[in-house]
């Protein structure tokens, strides 16, 4: 009688200890990137490192107007708190609703990080020539700066002194948008630490399989491209 | 204690065992979050990451500058070769070594040398953590001297010239995806006479 009580204490707290690590082991897993937060602290709380990151959701902005011809094509609104700056115009100011909310959602993003900084948002669909690949309403053109000074995504250095670690950060803001397909930009050590938090499975929104990749001439800016299907019927407009 | 233990020892030794059993395999088989994302697939082992196809041929990643190359800044000279292609000469941080661009037309550019600046550098493990080793490797340089080498990854359009010793990547080429024989004919000029791959 005393042998089949021990094996049944054995099997209530094995029982036990395998519950225990269930809720422990579940808890973990989800609560990565989660900040419960507790009455009301008023704003969102710091998520922690390795999160900044991290964006939930995409924003579309309001009132989006679509080209009187080219179906499926909308212009990107002007930016309604300097979170981002269009240096293009016309035509080329249109692209798919997709991307637009892309753009649009990081540079409110970016704005938030860094309230002095901005986005410089170029061409979406543009001519060919120069471009090859902005005429399907999923690619865009951009630079960056954290405070109107330094040059984000531009390692020249020909309009201002270079910010490495926030052009890491700007391209994994875009990758965990979850909807890229692809950045263009030759600094390898940022395209490492991107291609890394992409591959990453910790991160909830992460786009993962995107790909940067080695592109002549993309050393003064990010080219963009989003996961888009279908593509929009090609226009290569001029601006 | 002992009578109950023994009345009950049936339901003790088999039924509550039973019960654990069940409850175990719910809580396995039930998400504890039913709002939980669906689990994303990691991706496969392997010793670098392999960058996903990006549906662009190769003539759609032939993007240009999206400014003229004549029009960037610190350009210091502009010269014609014998292939009707332009050599473009512009200034980088490090003396007597310039950027350099050959394009077929202000905006095709088909060759892009990029000087690394030293405020910024870059480290062999930059490329191969992601893209792997190189194929092929050539030991020596004009410019760098008999100890750095260039890597070569003809097939990604890519090649950088670096120190093995202290990781130090000096400048990188950019390049249509050709054969390495291709590379070392038409932007090879670092790279000494007999070269030893």
């Amino acid at each position: 009688m005393q042998k089949v009580l021990n094996i049944y204490i054995y099997i209530l707290l094995g029982g036990a200890v395998f519950f225990i690590s269930q809720i422990a082991l579940g808890q973990t897993a989800t609560s990565n990137c989660v900040v419960t937060k507790v009455g009301n602290p008023g704003g969102e709380p710091q998520l922690p490192p390795g999160c900044q990151s991290n964006i939930d959701g995409l924003i579309t902005p309001p009132n989006l107007q679509e080209h009187p011809v080219m179906k499926g094509y909308f212009r990107i609104p002007d930016s309604e708190d300097d979170s981002y700056r269009l240096i293009t115009s016309g035509d080329c100011l249109y692209g798919s609703p997709e991307l637009i909310s892309v753009i649009y959602t990081v540079a409110k993003k970016w704005k938030e990080q860094y309230p002095q900084g901005y986005l410089f948002v170029n061409d979406l669909n543009g001519p060919d020539p120069p471009h090859k690949s902005h005429k399907w309403g999923r690619g865009v053109d951009l630079v960056a700066t954290t405070n109107g000074v330094d040059r984000v995504a531009d390692i020249t250095e020909n309009f201002g002194p270079y910010n490495r670690i926030a052009t890491v950060e700007l391209g994994k803001m875009f990758a965990s948008t979850d909807k890229i397909l692809n950045i263009w930009y030759n600094d390898a050590p940022v395209r490492k630490a991107v291609l890394e938090f992409a591959n990453d499975p910790k991160n909830p929104n992460r786009s993962a399989g995107m790909n940067m990749e080695w592109i002549r001439g993309h050393d003064n800016h990010f080219h963009v491209d989003i996961k888009l299907e279908p593509l929009l019927s090609t226009w290569a407009p001029s601006c | 204690m002992k009578i109950l233990l023994l009345r009950y020892r049936l339901f003790f030794i088999i039924g509550i065992p039973f019960l654990f059993f069940v409850l175990f395999t719910l809580l396995i088989l039930l998400p504890l979050n039913n709002t939980q994302s669906p689990p994303v697939p990691a991706p496969t082992p392997s010793t670098s990451i392999t960058p996903n196809t990006t549906g662009f041929s190769q003539e759609d990643v032939r993007e240009g500058n999206e400014e003229s190359v004549e029009e960037r800044p610190g350009l210091l000279s502009k010269e014609a070769l014998p292939d009707n292609n332009f050599k473009y000469t512009y200034r980088s941080h490090v003396e007597n070594r310039p950027h350099i661009i050959i394009a077929e037309d202000e905006y095709t550019i088909v060759f892009q040398r990029m000087v690394t600046n030293p405020r910024f550098p870059v480290k062999i493990t930059d490329y191969t953590d992601i893209d792997g080793p190189p194929k092929w490797i050539f030991k020596g340089s004009v410019f760098y001297g008999p100890d750095a080498q260039t890597y070569v990854y003809p097939e990604l359009g890519l090649a950088f010239i670096a120190d093995p010793r202290s990781e130090e990547v000096f400048e990188q080429h950019l390049f249509d995806r050709t054969t390495v024989e291709d590379y070392v004919r038409r932007f090879g000029e670092d790279i000494p006479a007999n070269p030893e791959p």
